[in-house]
């Protein structure tokens, strides 16, 4: 019985070591750089903590309503009023895609295909 | 550890009761609501009471002017690959005999066979939305022929249905085949199809479509075909005009003065 056991440790080792890589392999890896916010300004459109969870819904629902149903104003909570786009209301304030969107996206493997078709600010600047 | 046959029902019967909680008791753990948007909506500026059409015509029309097919296809970053394979267009001049087939005999000679202005005709009753499974491509409450482009998955289902010919597929990435990018338009990506939208963004905002703003000769009419003051219903009634393809029922918004 004890035999047997033992004869699985090695195994065993191997098979942790394997399913823990991405745990020792980011060891002393640098910290992931935070994004670069609007200096000067205190909150989104909405607060921040909204907006942490919620923008990439809030973009999807502003394309549906804005292509689909053709609402091009979204009103705050505050009841201000910003055009729904990307590009013209949170690329105004946000105004680097690598400061910004792009640090925490390739941190965490997501890929946006938004810029596949949108202009991000940089590329605006160099046209 | 312990784990007797009695724990083991007990806690099967603690998560089968969880779980016909159904949405309340993920709600119990997950908290927020999954609907971003607190206070949206306004008023939408499709207008179901409108239906906005076009005239062409085509006697106004200048050999070798081509000033409405360049305003369009660089406000909209149509790209240009240089081979009749990959052609992107959404407005352009075809021959007289593709459009209205059996309608040109030789005897016209050489206004028989005139290149015609051609897009999309804005189909009252539009085969390809019919077709689109994503319903990428859809008509809008103001008879615009709409596509979105974040929804199509290029299936070119819309192509085949079109009986006129008028949609593009990208088959390669479009942005390298652009002469001159406009960043307040954007692009669109390989493997999407595309159209003419009757410049939705402009007429959304009160403008006139570009081609229409630009051709210096007016052959291009844009109006509210539901409004009977309007210029083009004016046209329609004083003028003789023809459509293609009428036969099958699509009904386009595009009339063309010959």
């Amino acid at each position: 019985m004890i035999k047997s056991i033992i004869k699985v440790i090695p195994a065993l080792a191997i098979f942790l070591a394997i399913v823990s890589i991405p745990f020792w392999m980011n060891l002393g890896a640098e910290e992931m750089e935070k994004p670069e916010l609007p200096s000067g300004m205190s909150e989104c459109i909405e607060s921040r903590e909204y907006m942490r969870i919620n923008h990439m819904k809030m973009l999807d629902e502003w394309r549906d309503e804005s292509v689909r149903k053709s609402e091009h104003f979204y009103t705050n909570s505050k009841g201000q009023k910003f055009e729904k786009s990307l590009v013209k209301t949170c690329m105004n304030c946000h105004s680097s895609q690598e400061k910004f969107c792009e640090r925490c996206h390739s941190s965490v493997g997501v890929k946006n295909y938004c810029w596949d078709c949108h202009f991000t600010p940089e590329q605006m600047e160099a046209k | 550890m312990k784990f007797n046959r009695g724990q083991f029902l007990k806690l099967t019967a603690l998560s089968a009761a969880f779980g016909l909680g159904g949405k309340k008791a993920i709600s119990l753990i997950a908290g927020n609501e999954l609907r971003a948007a607190p206070g949206t909506s306004s008023a939408p500026a499709a207008d179901p009471k409108k239906r906005w059409g076009m005239t062409i015509e085509m006697g106004k029309c200048k050999e070798g002017c081509n000033e409405c097919i360049t305003a369009c296809h660089t406000t909209h970053n149509v790209p240009d690959h240089g081979n009749p394979k990959d052609e992107v267009k959404w407005i352009w001049k075809e021959k007289k005999s593709k459009i209205f087939g059996e309608q040109v005999h030789p005897y016209a000679e050489k206004n028989g066979d005139k290149p015609f202005l051609y897009m999309c005709l804005q189909c009252d009753e539009p085969p390809c939305t019919r077709v689109c499974p994503v319903n990428a491509t859809f008509p809008r409450e103001d008879g615009i022929v709409m596509m979105d482009f974040h929804r199509c998955i290029g299936c070119r289902f819309c192509m085949a249905a079109c009986p006129y010919g008028c949609r593009s597929f990208n088959f390669r990435d479009p942005r390298p085949a652009i002469k001159e990018l406009d960043t307040s338009y954007p692009t669109r990506s390989m493997g999407v199809v595309e159209k003419c939208n009757f410049c939705n963004e402009r007429v959304d905002k009160g403008n006139l479509p570009a081609c229409v703003e630009t051709c210096p000769e007016k052959v291009l009419t844009f109006g509210d075909l539901n409004d009977e003051n309007s210029e083009i219903r004016e046209i329609l009634r004083t003028r003789e005009t023809i459509q293609p393809k009428t036969e099958l029922g699509t009904k386009p918004s595009v009339f063309y003065i010959v």
